[in-house]
């Protein structure tokens, strides 16, 4: 090839570990409800969110480590100021907490860890979401579940939590 | 993404990081490629930019060398050149951004030419690594050949052209370069030393996706003692490479197309050098000082 003849002196390639991102693990919340006069304004709301998929996208995976969680509240402009008053749990871990929050606050996407009013998250549920993607977890399964109190009765929006991870592979 | 990996294997392949080697070594060049797919774009241009202003400077290199054009007679020459950028620790590390919700303070870590990327820690016990290097070498280098063909009222033209063939699984390429010298020395009897300007246009194309246009002008001046030749100068010179393709991959969608552009940050450009004259074969090597640093070496057959 006359193009381009290569040299390189003590060339070595692709011999430190490979840092990819995982695909992002989504649980979503739609909520769509109106809610009669005499009844109070609560919802519950539930998703799984499977991790194994992620260690399988790539070969030769060392370990899986997630760097944000984020939440999205999604709707009109009417239903994003809507206040939720409730909780979120993982795997029945107390995990993400909400006192008069609207739900603008997480739109556009936001992550857990920046500080909204109201808004919280404990450190037992951001363990566990760290073991499930620690190498060998037997349960990589998250049970995303939440039981919300609205300030209002006309209910219609999306809740999402999406979670961003490192993938380690090794190096060839 | 299997596209997007093939194209990205030839650009790397032709910015002088791939080997002919083994399936297993060109194997490895894939990690160089989703080495990338971690970071941002701006985080990528810090990445892969020491690979840009080496393959950029290679390119520009070897081009001049004797000083020395008589005002007419014909000669041509056939040479080969080899260039190689020294790869130092200015080349081994960048500054990058961490993402949210990390501090967003830029932080030292490693190019594709360097170690370990650096980690970041945030709240709730987060870590954020970012990308290894993943090519270990101290010179990165390119070969090329060009034709030399003059003089005529002291100018000789210079070219560069090649043509390979699409090969299974690699698209067609193609180099096309062009300039010329001209011996300013000429206009200024008794002046101890030649003098010559140039220009140099560069296009690469690979396939549809890939291409790079490199563009030096220059100022060398020398003088010959015998079979020896010393010359030095001054070039500026300018490399853009663009990227363009559809990305096919994991979530991409019938308008998932990617555009990357880059340019080199070398502008400036000291060299300087020394030849061997001997009958039909001419050799030289000279080193280029400036953003980075480069050494060539160049063999030239002709009259």
């Amino acid at each position: 090839m006359g193009l381009a003849a290569v040299f390189a002196a003590g060339c070595e390639l692709g011999t430190s570990p490979l840092i990819l991102d995982g695909s992002v693990a989504t649980a979503k919340f739609p909520v769509d409800a109106e809610i009669p006069p005499f009844f109070e304004p609560s919802f519950t709301v539930s998703d799984s969110i499977d991790l194994a998929g992620i260690y399988d996208e790539f070969e030769g995976v060392d370990s899986v480590k997630f760097y944000n969680l984020t939440f999205i509240s999604e709707g009109d402009s009417a239903a994003l100021t809507t206040r939720l008053t409730g909780s979120i749990t993982v795997n029945g871990v107390p995990f993400l907490n909400f006192s008069d929050v609207p739900l603008a606050s997480f739109s556009p996407e936001r992550s857990i860890f920046t500080y909204a009013p109201g808004f919280s998250y404990d450190p037992g549920g951001v363990d566990l979401v760290r073991s499930a993607l620690a190498p060998g977890s037997a349960d990589r399964t998250l049970r995303m579940s939440g039981d919300f109190r609205a300030d209002s009765r006309s209910l219609h929006f999306t809740m999402q939590a999406k979670l961003y991870t490192q993938v380690f592979v090794s190096a060839r | 993404m299997k596209i997007r990996r093939i194209i990205l294997r030839i650009f790397f392949f032709l910015l002088g990081v791939a080997v002919m080697g083994p399936l297993g070594r060109l194997s490895a060049q894939d990690a160089v490629t989703d080495a990338l797919r971690q970071l941002s774009s701006d985080n990528v241009r810090g990445y892969v930019q020491p690979i840009i202003d080496g393959f950029g400077a290679n390119l520009n290199s070897g081009l001049y060398h004797s000083p020395h054009l008589s005002e007419g007679g014909f000669h041509a020459r056939l040479e080969i050149t080899g260039s190689g950028m020294l790869i130092t620790g200015r080349e081994r590390y960048y500054f990058a951004t961490p993402p949210e919700p990390f501090d967003r303070t830029p932080v030292r870590t490693a190019t594709v030419l360097g170690g370990t990327g650096t980690t970041v820690t945030g709240p709730g016990g987060l870590e954020y690594q970012f990308q290894n290097g993943q090519i270990r070498a101290d010179l990165f280098g390119l070969g090329t050949p060009q034709l030399t063909v003059g003089n005529l009222f002291g100018t000789e033209a210079i070219l560069r052209f090649a043509v390979v063939p699409s090969v299974r699984d690699f698209p067609g390429s193609s180099l096309v370069g062009y300039g010329a010298r001209h011996s300013v020395s000429q206009y200024i009897p008794g002046l101890p030393f030649e003098a010559t300007v140039g220009a140099f246009w560069q296009t690469l194309k690979i396939g549809d996706v890939i291409g790079v246009s490199a563009r030096n002008v220059s100022l060398m001046v020398g003088t010959s003692v015998s079979l020896f030749t010393v010359y030095g100068g001054v070039q500026h010179e300018s490399t853009v490479i663009d990227v363009n393709y559809t990305y096919t991959g994991y979530g991409s969608t019938p308008d998932s197309k990617v555009s990357l552009h880059y340019s080199t940050d070398n502008v400036l450009r000291w060299t300087t050098g020394f030849g061997l004259n001997l009958i039909g074969v001419n050799l030289y090597t000279d080193i280029g000082v400036g953003n980075v640093t480069v050494v060539t070496g160049t063999v030239g057959v002709g009259f």
